[in-house]
């Protein structure tokens, strides 16, 4: 898979206070990345570093595996970090002032944006928007031109419920018909696990853990905890009388990710062939969880 | 750079306080001929005030372009956006300093023409050989103005880039448009104890440059001296601007 984004032990100082730390992360192509952190973690630091927006104090940025000329590459990349437009201009002046930078000459490109993020028609100024149509107007810029590598900072920041399913359905529609590479920043993880297909969990400006989504999901998925007196005879019971093929035996306590519907059964299978049965509870990981585990405390994500 | 000047002239072209400043600076002009007629002044007078309005053009006019050129960009917060773009530093101080010489010239070069013209009309002065050299002096006049609206422009463009303020950026330019900063600076270098180790330094201030251009066109001088002073200036003011901005961390 084609890597189209990675940094090196990428580290950033201001005086004393370390922003980033030697984060060395990688975004493949097709991927829609989301990069997870707490407030002041260190997400929007780490695209400013890469769009060259704030200098590096070290370590490396790659970008379509080079690591010279990088001015000229960032040009391929779109991305949205505060939504930063003229208050005098309407959304279609401003991103015709950003085509005209971008020498971007596609016809028809600015009407194909302005309907993608649903300001097709509006004709007021950027000083009078709303901040859910700032936040739209920032993405149809992070898309202009096409580029092959978006980068999105917080985009749900301020937008009603709607707002973010339309967010959302944009992100993936580009995604899928496009093979737009995103990498999507924000401290809602909930929200970026209905979209993301990577992951990465930073905190206090080190890269903790980049993760799958489908292994994110192995580590917060639902299962049964069964506390017995003796997890072999137990194990051999539920197999023998509910089929239970698959179940993880720590000690004499038994995890089942299965039969999850089932816990009278379960019980009365293990009560009826003499297991003594001290727990039986259900257990699951939420996404929040698993990141405060991550990052090693309470607060949230 | 090319496509940052067509974007940038798109944007200025689009704020309407361009066309309002520069008709209301035109009429009050139209408005300072009718009164000084009205209240009795000939041709020669008229033609003699004509200096008071260029000497406004670098402080209105100048400082309109400089806020829009300029400030702009950091009131909106537009400039990280652009420096993503792959826009770099020294192109953006660069264009800048071009867009403002390029308006500024422009409505430098048209304004004598305007006002002769409304001179012709109101009937004080007839084609002729004395509106000639009315007009020439009015072009040197322009000039003069033009070079201090550029001048001006790099040396606070040290400012905005340097603290990336537009507050900071445009009272500078005000200050040095109004004399504040030649007058400050001249009397310092006029101190007994820096002519002693330096004399005449005072004759190298922006101001002093452009008014010695202007007495060059008149005959007095060497033209070609004062020209080359006054790019060192705008050359020198550029580097700095550059170094500044480049040390300076983006502001979001």
């Amino acid at each position: 898979m084609e890597i189209l984004l990675q940094t090196h032990n990428l580290t950033k100082k201001y005086g004393g206070f370390t922003a980033l730390n030697e984060v060395s992360l990688n975004l493949n192509q097709g991927d829609i990345y989301g990069l997870v952190g707490r407030n002041g973690a260190g997400k929007t630091t780490f695209f400013k570093c890469v769009m060259g927006l704030a200098k590096a104090s070290g370590g490396e940025i790659e970008i379509n595996g080079s690591k010279s000329g990088l001015d000229k590459s960032r040009r391929k990349i779109g991305f949205m970090i505060s939504p930063a437009f003229f208050p005098y201009l309407n959304p279609r002046q401003n991103l015709k002032y950003l085509c005209r930078i971008k020498g971007v000459k596609a016809k028809g490109e600015i009407d194909r944006l302005l309907e993608l993020v649903g300001l097709k028609g509006v004709k007021k100024p950027f000083k009078a928007f709303s901040l859910g149509m700032k936040q739209r107007l920032g993405i149809a810029s992070a898309l202009l031109g096409n580029p092959p590598v978006i980068i999105l900072d917080e985009p749900i920041n301020g937008l009603d419920p709607q707002g973010i399913a339309d967010i959302r359905a944009l992100i993936k529609k580009e995604n899928n018909e496009n093979g737009t590479t995103f990498i999507v920043s924000s401290h809602i993880l909930s929200e970026l696990d209905l979209v993301a297909t990577r992951f990465g969990f930073i905190e206090q400006g080190n890269l903790v853990e980049q993760i799958t989504h489908t292994d994110l999901h192995e580590h917060t998925k639902k299962s049964l905890i069964v506390d017995v007196d003796d997890g072999q005879i137990a194990a051999a019971v539920l197999k023998a009388k509910l089929g239970v093929e698959e179940l993880t035996l720590r000690d004499n306590r038994l995890i089942l990710d299965t039969h999850l519907d089932q816990p009278d059964a379960i019980a009365k299978a293990l009560v009826q062939e003499g297991v003594a049965l001290y727990r039986l509870a259900p257990q699951e990981t939420t996404l929040e969880e698993y990141f405060m585990k991550l990052i090693g405390g309470g607060k949230h994500a | 750079m090319l496509n940052y000047m067509i974007g940038e002239v798109y944007r200025v072209l689009h704020k309407k306080s361009l066309y309002l400043f520069i008709v209301g600076f035109l009429i009050l002009s139209v408005g300072a001929i009718v009164v000084a007629q009205a209240a009795g002044m000939d041709a020669e007078d008229l033609l003699g005030g004509m200096e008071a309005i260029f000497t406004m053009i670098p402080t209105i006019i100048g400082g309109y372009l400089f806020s829009a050129f300029y400030s702009d960009d950091l009131n909106s917060k537009n400039l990280p956006t652009v420096i993503g773009y792959g826009i770099t530093r020294p192109v953006i101080v660069i264009s800048k300093l071009l867009l403002v010489t390029i308006f500024a010239g422009i409505f430098c070069a048209v304004l004598p023409i305007f006002l002769m013209g409304v001179l012709v009309v109101l009937g004080v002065a007839q084609p002729g050989v004395i509106l000639d050299i009315a007009m020439k002096g009015m072009y040197a006049l322009s000039l003069k103005s033009l070079l201090e609206i550029v001048g001006f422009s790099a040396v606070a463009a040290i400012v905005v880039f340097g603290f990336q303020r537009s507050t900071f950026g445009v009272v500078s330019y005000l200050m040095l448009a109004l004399g504040v900063v030649t007058q400050i600076a001249s009397t310092i270098l006029n101190l007994k104890f820096v002519t002693d180790i330096i004399p005449g330094l005072s004759n190298y201030l922006l101001t002093n440059i452009t008014m010695n251009v202007l007495m060059a066109m008149m005959g007095i001088g060497q033209l070609l001296t004062y020209c080359i002073q006054f790019g060192l200036y705008i050359a020198v003011a550029t580097v700095l601007a550059i170094v500044a901005f480049k040390a300076k961390e983006l502001e979001f």
